[in-house]
């Protein structure tokens, strides 16, 4: 009997084989576009392109139009010789009006399924999402997905993936916000600032300068570069390196006051030559310019997000971790009475090479 | 009159560590986090630390009543209920056990199909698993007890990978803390139950412990240490989803080592899932082999015998329960019947068989 079993048992491990997935039989799916075409959704995939493909031969977007979100994936079947695999997915765009319209849908099927990674990157499309995803098929693979995410790394978008936005999305007092992508020259793409998201709907655009005050009131990852010109027609450049951050709030109850203090390392690459950094005084006086700008125009952003009525920073969820019958309604209710003060100290690492 | 086993089927004693803490991690750790939320929604952090302390004093009668000296179950059955309604109760925990196993068994086949093989039919993996388990088994207490050990030791690598969620977390998350009623805690403290269940087994095996006096401090141990490993995968699952995220998320634990990544393996939830086999095993073949134990103390059947009509019927109950919704109607059903047996049932037990030793002892001793 005993003899018999491990028999069976290794004929097991056998059928094991029978259940392959072969890589150049795949369509391995790398990113996926959602755009908005009257009432129905237009769907394209970008995909790896195998040896099977003559070279220099113009490879195609699959496309569909559904009425759901998964619906696409039927048309896309249809059209290849291959099944269409969508494990290895690591980039969603979603058109303009596609995230205007609400992105609920899609979401929804995306906590549920679990087979995109949690990795994988969100991003709205100023064009098309078929347009860009078209654009990607040119560059090497997994294009897009790196160029956001070499942008959250070094440049001024803030981090997001798969896993934040449906963290966001689902969790209590804070809103989704996706880095912007863009067409450049038409023939570059590139990340151009981040939109907000109010509940489902996409609800404003940010600029690249101001995802980067976003991102150093927000992101674990206080970093970016930022370039100003100031009142005496100055012109200024830096890039932060570092930095700490410490919100706090006051007066939960009533009026809430949201207090801010950055405390940015930076490197200072442009400022007026009139200055000398290697005197303190010019650096203090270096310094409180930028402080000044910054704490403005974050204030100004602040005050942005609380006319539109969108809380990408997560202030409610800041007010409902320290209060104990908090609401979504009664944060409704309190935002626009919000005060903001924000401090901001700026700290130079090193004044470039000449001193 | 004691009962002795021999010396070559005899486990050494801090094996119990092992015994107890791998009969209890299973499934469970895969998935809990949205049951105990639903009452103490983010506090429930604490439903499972007292969920762990309590389990102590249980833990306490256990060992109380199988030593001194030293007897199982079936034993104490006897002792407190006479022969004939003592061994009818034994065949009841029988059905308890098989519940056990069941639950596991049916759930991770369940696991398997909705992250890794979603065509796959269910009796294809349960009659592949059904031949590891009958092999097991079949090796006897002593293999079980190394099942046990490897179940415990090469999973835990499994516990760094929880770093990495600790890398996107939210620490208010947490706050603040003590939201929810006292009423709302324990109603989580009940759901967080049927990660806890399984320990109890040791009511069946320990006369297979070589020196069971000493066994309690390896025991408690071992469920001080679950309960540890419990608290640390609770707080992470916390700080790392929103609670409305916990909601909409059907197996917490895998959804959280999917932010895992490498260069060289993207996708690590697939390791840790067939890794995770190790850690089940035990958690089913310990509740089958006291099933056949009780089965050979009270038929003289023998255990070789009767553990393949066992596992076809636990074969044949997971190929019925055929989707998810009844899965989990099993697996809360199982939570219920646990809750009932371990909180009541052994108390109730312990205090009729306090009553009794004293009379016995006189008459058999």
């Amino acid at each position: 009997m005993m003899k018999l079993l491990k028999i069976l048992f290794v004929l097991f491990l056998i059928v094991g084989c029978s259940r392959n997935q072969i890589l150049e039989d795949l369509k391995i799916i790398e990113s996926l576009g959602y755009d908005l075409e009257e009432d129905k959704i237009k769907g394209s995939a970008s995909f790896h392109v195998h040896y099977d493909v003559p070279a220099g031969a113009p490879v195609k977007l699959l496309t569909a139009e559904s009425e759901t979100a998964n619906g696409i994936f039927t048309t896309f079947t249809q059209q290849v010789q291959h099944p269409v695999a969508i494990g290895k997915t690591r980039t969603i765009i979603m058109g303009q009006p596609f995230a205007n319209e609400g992105i609920k849908d899609l979401i929804d099927t995306l906590v549920r399924d679990p087979i995109v990674e949690s990795n994988a990157k969100m991003a709205i499309s100023k064009e098309e999402a078929a347009e860009v995803l078209n654009l990607s098929m040119k560059f090497p693979p997994y294009y897009l997905s790196d160029v956001i995410e070499q942008n959250i790394t070094y440049g001024n978008t803030p981090k997001t993936n798969v896993h934040t936005v449906l963290n966001q999305f689902y969790g209590a007092g804070q809103d989704v916000y996706l880095p912007v992508l863009t067409i450049y020259e038409s023939e570059k793409i590139m990340v151009d600032g981040l939109g907000i998201f109010k509940g489902d709907k996409l609800m404003m655009l940010l600029q690249d300068r101001e995802a980067f005050l976003f991102k150093i009131i927000k992101d674990k990852n206080i970093s970016g570069t930022y370039e100003f010109i100031s009142k005496q027609k100055e012109k200024i450049f830096l890039k932060i390196m570092y930095g700490k951050r410490k919100i706090s709030i006051k007066n939960t109850s009533q009026n809430p006051q949201v207090i801010i203090k950055l405390d940015l390392f930076a490197l200072i690459k442009d400022y007026p030559r009139s200055l000398d950094l290697s005197k303190s005084k010019d650096v203090k006086q270096l310094s409180k310019k930028i402080e000044k700008e910054l704490s403005t125009k974050i204030e100004r952003l602040l005050e942005e997000f609380k006319e539109r009525q969108v809380d990408p920073v997560g202030f409610g969820d800041l007010i409902r971790s320290e209060k104990r019958d908090w609401t979504q309604d009664s944060f409704n209710d309190q935002y626009p009475n919000l005060e903001f003060e924000i401090e901001t100290k700026v700290n130079f690492l090193q004044k470039g090479v000449e001193g | 009159m004691k009962q002795k086993n021999k010396e070559n089927y005899l486990v050494s004693t801090f094996f119990v560590f092992f015994l107890i803490h791998s009969s209890q991690t299973g499934i469970g750790l895969l998935n809990f986090q949205n049951t105990i939320i639903e009452n103490a929604g983010h506090d429930s952090w604490i439903s499972v630390i007292i969920t762990g302390l309590s389990l102590h004093i249980i833990l306490w009668m256990i060992l109380t009543m199988v030593s001194n000296p030293t007897k199982d179950l079936l034993k104490i059955h006897q002792i407190s209920f006479g022969e004939k309604i003592g061994n009818f109760l034994s065949v009841v925990v029988i059905g308890y056990f098989l519940l056990l196993a069941l639950t596991v068994f049916r759930t991770y086949i369940e696991a398997i199909q909705v992250w890794i093989f979603p065509m796959i039919k269910t009796w294809e993996l349960s009659l592949g698993l059904a031949c590891l388990i009958i092999y097991i088994i079949t090796g006897g207490f002593r293999t079980l007890t190394g099942i046990s050990f490897l179940g415990v030791v090469l999973p835990s690598i499994l516990l760094l990978t929880l770093y990495f969620p600790i890398q996107h977390a939210n620490f208010r998350n947490l706050m603040p803390v003590f939201n929810h009623s006292i009423l709302e805690i324990a109603q989580s403290s009940k759901a967080s139950f049927l990660i806890f269940i399984g320990f109890e087994s040791l009511l069946i095996y320990f006369p297979f412990i070589k020196h069971p006096s000493k066994s309690a401090k390896w025991a408690h141990g071992a469920l001080a240490f679950t309960t540890f490993i419990y608290l640390l995968v609770t707080l992470i699952t916390f700080v790392y989803f929103s609670q409305g995220q916990l909601k909409h998320t059907l197996w917490p634990t895998l959804a959280m080592i999917k932010i895992v990544e490498f260069s060289f393996i993207m996708r690590i939830e697939f390791i840790f899932i067939f890794t995770w086999l190790l850690v089940i095993l035990p958690t089913v073949c310990i509740p089958i082999w006291c099933c056949t134990r009780i089965l050979k103390k009270i038929t003289k059947i023998k255990p070789r015998k009767s553990l393949y009509p066992i596992m076809f019927f636990i074969l044949l109950c997971s190929i019925f329960i055929d989707d998810s919704l009844k899965v989990d109607a099993l697996s809360k059903f199982t939570s219920e019947v646990g809750f009932y047996f371990i909180y009541n049932y052994i108390p109730f037990l312990f205090i009729i068989y306090s009553l009794r030793k004293s009379k016995f002892k006189s008459s058999e001793y």
